[in-house]
């Protein structure tokens, strides 16, 4: 069979380097070592990143040797996978919508959304909303004093 | 004495009471659903206590963490599938008794050797905590720097099937901890002249993004769907009586305290917890037993065992984890954060600077144990229609819940940005296999492995000697390195062993 060489154990352990990489090269701007010794802010961004480099090598080595799928989907996960893309989206549309209006008018819009993304019947959408969303908008505003309108 | 009795009176205050109460209920909500963990638990009710006296706030986490561990083993009895992975061990025999429709007498056991081995491990950390926190008041920057590389790698070690992918994210999580101020001279390092970075990438998003978003995601991604399109729910039921008889606590004690032991001892070593201390448990009071033959076929001293030592990994866990300041899970990582939340720092410094704060922890140990067994009896037989709520119910909840957690802390809208990239990240690691705790760990423990590593070299003055001077630094050093590299020849070594022929 042949073996995939791109697979996600491989790519992400490369981006992983390249992450590890510019760390250690901007940590080398940092101020360095004193003359006694004492290392700089340099030092341990720079151990860090040569321990993530030295274990993504053993991980692509694995990718490499033995190479796993594991975002192959089957029939039923595919649904699945819309569902969640939607969750998500649904989720940063709500992100966005909350820099723009109160928050209580977007909670109650975005958690109706979810409830339509997730298929549940119509009356217990809209009450799950109005009563979720008011009962933490309550606990955090009103008993936290947490002002949850970001504008 | 007169501490320990002040420290009672502050945690009999009704109002932290009912936080403990509270958390004991959530606790047992999303236990007892199979994929919901005790850590997103703690992770999700985490900004709930931001607003609380810290020991409130303990009260409510303290009984979220000892309830979701004992309430784990509730689906495990009634549909054989384990609510958190601590209680894999308890399907063994709990589902037999349950088939043989003896499932409220397991949920009863289930309750009392819980609570039992939460007591007991109580009174371990009680009697162990303090003096261990006076023997680590000893070490210098150098031990306390090693302590926290240990304490990564054992966790990532003993706890994963993939020590790579474990040490790889823990290191991660080292990398990301020096973003912001450097905490020795101040300098500005990774943050692109983004403000909101000066600080470095606030733990409590991250969290709550990994275990909280990232893990609804994940169960949305992988639930079972009815024929409606919405996620399966289980059907249950639990009959016959909830108490054990006399006879049979007698027969049940014996392993229960041997459990016990175990649980504490392996889950105070930094990466086992409750899951390995119950199987072993298990293991063991089959070998004590008379009755072997009976275990994995519903035998009550198997899940009396395996329910103690379950939750008493809880004492052994919180013992090395606020002596030391390392945690040894996923949980006491996430608890460790909430601690430094309220600016304190774990570690021998704790009991010393917060002495009173610590006992209180103790006395709430005892309380929500208490608590779990009254909730726990009371509500055996009903506990298991927590198994028919409807998934899709505490998904949405926990994702709208998710974003008001990570913004409430610091009203940062950035925050919660920090947030959705850590759960879309935590569903990555997830679906490949990549553990999460070390990367909560090492972005946890990366602040005081750096400062204690640079404050060690400038006391010896840039010499390296200073880390090999202590016999403790030098054992610590070598397990470091032993399991650093057990991934390259471990399996040659194993490997070697197999091949090796029998002696004729």
């Amino acid at each position: 069979m042949k073996k995939r060489i791109f697979n996600s154990e491989v790519i992400f352990g490369a981006v992983a380097i390249l992450v590890s990489v510019y760390f250690i090269v901007a940590g080398q701007a940092f101020p360095g070592a004193t003359k006694n010794g004492v290392p700089g802010s340099g030092y341990f961004p720079t151990i860090a990143a040569g321990g993530v480099i030295l274990f993504s090598v053993l991980l692509i080595i694995q990718g490499v040797r033995k190479p796993t799928s594991y975002f192959k989907l089957d029939k039923a996960q595919i649904q699945n996978l819309i569902q969640m893309v939607e969750v998500l989206a649904a989720l940063a549309a709500f992100l966005v919508l909350w820099r723009f209006i109160p928050f209580l008018p977007a909670a109650l819009l975005y958690v109706f959304a979810l409830t339509r993304i997730l298929k549940q019947p119509l009356k217990y959408s809209i009450i799950y909303t109005v009563v979720v969303v008011l009962v933490l908008y309550l606990i955090f505003s009103v008993g936290f004093k947490v002002r949850l309108n970001i504008n | 004495m007169a501490d320990w009795l002040a420290a009672i009176q502050a945690v009999c205050a009704p109002s932290v009471m009912l936080y403990a109460l509270i958390g004991v209920c959530v606790g047992m909500l999303i236990g007892t659903l199979p994929g919901l963990t005790s850590t997103m638990a703690i992770a999700i009710l985490t900004p709930l206590t931001f607003w609380l006296e810290p020991t409130q706030g303990f009260a409510m986490l303290i009984g979220v963490y000892n309830s979701a561990l004992f309430s784990g083993g509730i689906s495990a009895i009634v549909i054989n599938t384990p609510g958190t992975p601590a209680s894999i061990a308890t399907t063994f025999d709990g589902y037999s008794l349950t088939q043989r429709g003896q499932g409220a007498l397991a949920l009863g056991i289930n309750t009392i050797y819980s609570v039992l081995g939460g007591l007991l491990s109580t009174v371990v950390l009680m009697v162990a905590a303090f003096p261990l926190a006076n023997f680590a008041l000893r070490f210098g920057p150098a031990e306390f720097s090693i302590l926290a590389f240990f304490g990564l790698t054992m966790m990532v070690s003993v706890s994963q099937a993939n020590p790579v992918k474990g040490l790889l994210l823990g290191f991660i999580g080292l990398m990301l901890s020096t973003v912001g101020l450097d905490p020795i001279n101040g300098a500005l390092r990774y943050t692109f002249g983004n403000i909101n970075l000066l600080d470095g990438i606030s733990f409590i998003p991250v969290m709550i993004g990994l275990f909280g978003l990232g893990e609804m995601i994940y169960q949305i991604f992988t639930a079972e769907r009815a024929e409606d399109g919405s996620a399966k729910t289980a059907a249950a039921k639990a009959d016959g009586r909830v108490l054990p008889t006399l006879a049979e606590h007698i027969l049940m004690i014996p392993s229960a305290i041997a459990s016990a032991v175990i649980g504490v001892v392996i889950g105070a070593v930094p990466g086992a917890g409750g899951d390995i201390a119950s199987i072993i448990s298990w293991d063991v009071a089959k070998r004590m037993s008379k009755h072997k033959e009976d275990f994995g076929k519903g035998s009550l001293e198997g899940i009396g065992a395996t329910c103690t030592s379950n939750n008493a990994s809880i004492g052994g866990a919180l013992t090395t984890a606020l002596c030391l300041g390392v945690p040894g899970d996923s949980n006491t990582a996430v608890l460790l954060g909430s601690l430094m939340m309220y600016g304190m720092t774990p570690g021998p410094t704790l009991f010393t600077e917060q002495a009173h704060f610590v006992r209180n922890l103790m006395v709430l140990m005892i309380v929500a144990n208490l608590l779990i067994l009254v909730v726990g009896l009371a509500t055996a037989k009903v506990s298991v229609k927590i198994l028919s709520i409807r998934k899709e119910a505490i998904w949405m909840a926990v994702l709208l819940l998710c974003v008001i957690g990570s913004y409430a802390l610091n009203k940062s809208y950035f925050d919660v940005i920090v947030m959705f990239a850590a759960g879309c990240l935590g569903f990555v690691f997830r679906r490949m296999e990549f553990p999460l705790g070390p990367l909560i760990l090492g972005l946890l423990l990366g602040d005081i492995c750096e400062t204690n590593m640079r404050r060690a070299m400038s006391l010896s003055m840039g010499d390296y000697g200073i880390f090999v001077q202590s016999p403790l630094s030098i054992v610590m050093l070598a397990a470091i390195v032993l399991v650093l590299f057990w991934p390259l020849v471990g399996g040659k070594v194993k490997g070697a062993f197999k091949k090796k022929p029998d002696p004729v």
